[in-house]
């Protein structure tokens, strides 16, 4: 519902302000017939009382139909012109309009051949036309996550015309947190003295950034805006705005050995349909169709598709899913980029001789097994050099690590931070120091959001807890108990506090304490068990019996499962969101001076990479700004080209009109209000509801004293 | 005795159909009553004895009885007419106005009072006449003094046509030529007519030797006009119809109201004329009482 003059619900208003009317005219029809007697001393009353109750009447009434108007004035948004000088009119003080223009995806809804974008552009250039030639104009937009300003100070409005004219649909969201920051910094830099500040929002009111301003933090920022300048919502374009997108595209795995297949997990929501619709869903490895389906896609739901896909060639795909086009067809299609590799390179670092053993041996693929191909190295904890060893490596496993040093633990952590994994098999050896100071860099900052390992190990006959086998990494083991992992004896283990927010369980030992569990670091993972992979009594020879784990034959298909989750769980660097940097990595082998960026649209661009010494290359390509497919390569060379796939955020796929009486609700609070259409919005500032109140007051003080008054006068006493 | 006091209540007497048996009862309500002994006659033939009363004439009490009996008796006489009196009863629309809350028409009690009082004044033996008026006298019957006349004005009463004029000076003039001697005149009317008309007229009646006494029949609502809302008044003589605040101007009307009744009342006043505003939820008892004082008093001043 709608709060502006131009509104059909004000309309309401209107037949408020009729009622006292009406009851007026419906008192006189209803009017008693009496034969009288007496009509001469009637009419000698009459004569001489009718103009006193004729005026009586008339300003009664006009009181009282000024009182709903003046409710609706107070509680409306005034129309925009009616704030815009006038030839006519004279301006005591100059104002300064900062236009803020949303340009992000969801602007570019068409419906008629006319964007909302173009709606916004067309009510801004109206606004334009009527802002006097002395106030001064600074026009905003954002698409992406920093806002852009097109003109700062101007009075030259063929200069905003042109520029408002210009502004074009990019594929970003509208973020309001910078842009309040840069309006206020619009605000700070321009006069103050004399000069009153509006500030007009030109949105569609969709997405989720409109449901931000619900938060008590954008309640604050809104609030200090709101004390130095009028802020007003335009909303623009029609509220029903059907809408069929792909809004989530994933693949498990999204990085695997080649031979594998790839699950994926299509998203296909439908805002505002009104009836469930059907579309067709094709799916494309590059340039070429793989498979596509016939769906019905709910309305104001959301549905899933599933497709399995076998890549046929080591390398980048991009998979690309798209649904029929529609009014907002920027959002029709995502793309998701999955790397087949030929195996997956992985270093175990031993903290004692023979630790890795049993990891090695597991890992070792035989033809004909269902497992991935992992390539398995072995180095000791003291020739373990992350630096160089870490390049070509995957997965890290260490296993039983003793104390490593502050290069080590350091390399560690920057390859977590570019996407490593790392496995952390704790022992009788590990230094807990160290390995809790460690974890702290993963950690947060204070003392509860770090994991805390136990000095000492808790000796007792424990046995895992698969906690219903929810996590991906043993979902494989459901249903299968003859794989022996409820059995696994285990007798040691080392105690440890996982802070709850930050912990993925994986498995628990059946007393309760964390066995296996994840913790996201940067773009990497780590994944650490608190019993060792590798000190089984039989195999190992060694005194200490914690438990025998790689003596059980659930071993080889735990330590399997694990490092394929790790390594394919997700392939973040690739798949990125429109708005986010691209940086691409080469390694020593495809070093160059010069790579080439092919961007979605079409266009190429020749780039130097900023080189890491001799061993690595890194190509910054900046801030994606459209959804599709990049890719780089080296320049001359087409072996080494990496693939990017970069997508619209799913939140501006919802077009549905954020609803402004929520808006409204935390406007109340700010004292001003949003306009119900594009057609129509004004700044209506708090002393125009002081104002309005004040009038309404005085108004109904008037009714009472006339009322008073005339029954004075005309001495109305009961019968 | 107390039922028969009811009947000088309006609402009672409206339960009543005969304005005959309305009147009767009225009388003998009124007789029954605290009176009683005030007024039986002023004829100079001894009829009987009674015993004195207080209040009682001190004139009239015999002292050679007194003498003999050592008990006081008041002499009354043998009835003999000594007094024509001719009521004049306005039968114009405006006296068909009923209120709300009232139980009776201005003329249903207009009529009840001319009727007992011709009852009480044939009670003395005088002689009591009736004319009808509206723009012009319909009805006229000579002042006569035998009972059957009682009867004749209850018949002209009861058969009355409402007329949708009034006219009380052209009216007073053509009774006053037509009029044989001087009478006590009742004028029983509402007196809705032009204030100079009204004035002029009963002077006139009373330069001519006339006694007059005005009753002023009102009903409840045309003095208090208790209306709230739009109203639609439409004149009972003329049809002619006015749509108001009732409440607006009710303080004006009442003003105007009570300035034309203490107009004649002042005018009355001044030249001797009695003058009683008779509402019609009135008690009758009240209404005689006035009326006879006023006759007394008149007798006393040997009017």
């Amino acid at each position: 519902m709608s709060w502006a003059f131009a509104s059909p619900w004000m309309l309401g208003w209107a037949v408020a302000g009729l009622i006292p009317v009406v009851l007026f005219l419906l008192r006189r029809r209803q009017v008693e017939p009496v034969t009288w007697a007496a009509m001469q001393f009637l009419r000698a009353a009459v004569a001489a009382r009718s103009r006193l109750v004729n005026w009586r009447d008339l300003i009664l009434l006009v009181v009282r139909v000024s009182i709903p108007l003046l409710v609706a004035i107070c509680v409306a948004t005034p129309l925009w012109r009616s704030t815009v000088s006038s030839p006519n009119r004279v301006d005591v003080t100059r104002r300064h309009w900062v236009l803020v223009f949303d340009v992000s995806a969801s602007m570019g809804y068409s419906q008629h051949g006319e964007s909302v974008l173009d709606l916004a552009r067309d009510r801004g250039l109206e606004m334009i036309d009527q802002i006097a030639s002395g106030d001064r104009v600074t026009i905003l937009s954002s698409g992406f996550s920093q806002p852009v300003t097109h003109v700062r100070e101007s009075t030259n409005r063929q200069e905003e015309r042109r520029v408002i004219g210009a502004l074009a649909v990019t594929s970003g969201i509208f973020a309001i947190p910078p842009m309040l920051s840069m309006i206020q910094t619009v605000l700070d830099s321009a006069e103050a003295n004399g000069v009153k500040h509006h500030v007009v929002f030109l949105s569609d009111v969709s997405g989720p950034a409109w449901d931000w301003v619900r938060e008590q933090t954008a309640i604050e920022r809104f609030q200090r805006l709101a004390e130095q300048a009028v802020v007003t919502v335009e909303t623009c374009g029609v509220d029903m705005r059907p809408n069929i997108a792909v809004t989530r595209l994933s693949a498990t795995p999204e990085r695997l050995t080649i031979g594998q297949t790839i699950r994926l997990n299509v998203e296909v929501a439908g805002f505002e349909l009104g009836s469930p619709r059907s579309t067709r869903l094709v799916l494309l490895d590059g340039n070429r169709s793989v498979a596509e389906s016939m769906i019905a896609v709910p309305a104001n739901a959301t549905t899933n598709a599933s497709f399995h896909f076998q890549p046929d060639r080591i390398g980048d795909h991009s998979l690309q899913i798209s649904v029929e086009s529609d009014a907002l067809p920027i959002d029709d299609t995502r793309w998701l980029t999955v790397t087949v590799e030929d195996s997956i390179e992985m270093l175990c670092v031993e903290g004692w001789n023979g630790a890795a053993d049993s990891l090695r041996a597991a890992t070792a693929t035989t033809a004909g097994s269902p497992f991935p191909n992992i390539v398995t190295r072995v180095v000791s904890q003291s020739n373990f050099n992350p630096d160089i060893q870490l390049m070509e490596t995957d997965v890290v496993g260490l296993m039983d690590p003793q104390r490593c040093s502050e290069l080590q633990s350091n390399g560690l952590h920057r390859f977590l931070l570019r996407g490593g994994r790392v496995l952390i098999s704790v022992g009788p050896n590990t230094d807990v120091g160290w390995l809790n100071s460690f974890m702290s860099l993963i950690g947060g900052e204070g003392e509860n959001d770090r994991v805390q390992f136990a000095a000492e190990p808790q000796q007792r006959d424990v046995s895992f807890d698969p906690l219903q086998y929810a996590h991906p990494a043993i979902r494989a083991f459901k249903n299968y108990p003859q794989a022996g992992l409820l059995d696994v004896p285990i007798w040691k283990f080392l105690p440890v506090r996982v802070p709850a927010a930050s912990q993925q369980p994986v498995m628990n030992f059946t007393s309760g304490d964390p066995a296996l569990f994840t913790l996201p670091c940067g773009n990497g993972r780590v994944i650490v068990s608190c019993t060792p992979w590798g000190t089984a009594p039989v195999l190992s020879g060694t005194a200490e019996r914690w438990n025998a784990i790689d003596a059980w034959w659930s071993f080889v298909p735990l330590v399997n499962e694990v490092i394929v989750w790790g390594f394919g769980d997700s392939n973040p660097r690739r798949n990125l969101q429109v708005g986010d940097e691209l940086v691409c990595d080469f390694r020593e082998s495809n070093l160059r001076q010069q790579y080439v960026i092919h961007h979605p649209d079409g266009t190429t661009q020749l780039t130097a990479a900023d080189t890491d010494g001799a061993s690595t290359a890194q190509v910054i390509v900046g801030e994606t700004q459209m959804p599709g497919r990049y890719r780089v390569q080296p320049s001359g060379s087409e072996v080494d080209i990496k693939t990017f796939s970069v997508n619209v955020s799913a939140g501006e796929s919802d077009v549905r009109r954020r609803s402004v009486d929520s808006i409204r609700n935390f406007l109340s609070e700010l004292d001003w209000r949003p306009s119900g259409d594009a057609a129509a919005g004004t700044p209506a500032s708090r002393r125009m509801l002081l104002w309005g109140l004040t009038a309404l007051l005085l108004m109904l003080v008037i009714e009472a004293v006339l009322s008073s008054w005339f029954a004075w006068q005309l001495r109305v006493s009961p019968a | 005795m107390e039922s028969t006091k009811n009947y000088l209540n309006p609402r009672t007497l409206a339960e009543l159909q005969s304005l005959s048996l309305r009147a009767r009862r009225v009388v003998d309500g009124y007789l029954s009553g605290a009176h009683r002994s005030a007024h039986h006659g002023y004829s100079a033939e001894f009829s009987q004895h009674r015993p004195y009363s207080p209040g009682d004439d001190l004139r009239n009490v015999d002292w050679k009885a007194f003498g003999r009996t050592d008990r006081l008796f008041v002499k009354q006489f043998i009835d003999e007419t000594n007094l024509t009196c001719t009521f004049l009863l306005d039968c114009s629309a405006s006296m068909e106005f009923q209120g709300a809350a009232s139980p009776l028409s201005k003329f249903d009690y207009a009529g009840c009072v001319v009727v007992t009082l011709s009852w009480l004044l044939r009670q003395q033996g005088d002689a009591v006449g009736l004319g009808l008026f509206a723009n012009a006298l319909t009805t006229t019957l000579s002042p006569q003094a035998h009972d059957e006349q009682i009867g004749h004005m209850i018949n002209a009463i009861e058969t009355v046509s409402f007329e949708p004029d009034t006219s009380f000076g052209a009216v007073m003039h053509q009774w006053s030529n037509q009029a044989r001697g001087r009478s006590l005149v009742v004028i029983v009317s509402d007196l809705f007519d032009d204030l100079d008309v009204v004035t002029s007229s009963v002077l006139n009646l009373q330069h001519q030797g006339h006694e007059l006494v005005v009753l002023q029949i009102c009903d409840r609502d045309e003095l208090d006009f208790p209306f709230e809302r739009m109203t639609r008044f439409r004149d009972a003589e003329s049809g002619a119809a006015l749509t108001l605040d009732a409440q607006a101007i009710r303080k004006r009307y009442r003003d105007e109201f009570q300035r034309f009744t203490d107009s004649i009342r002042a005018q009355c006043q001044r030249h001797c004329i009695d003058f009683v505003q008779v509402v019609t939820d009135q008690d009758l008892g009240d209404v005689l009482s006035r009326f006879l004082v006023f006759r007394h008093r008149q007798m006393m001043l040997g009017v």
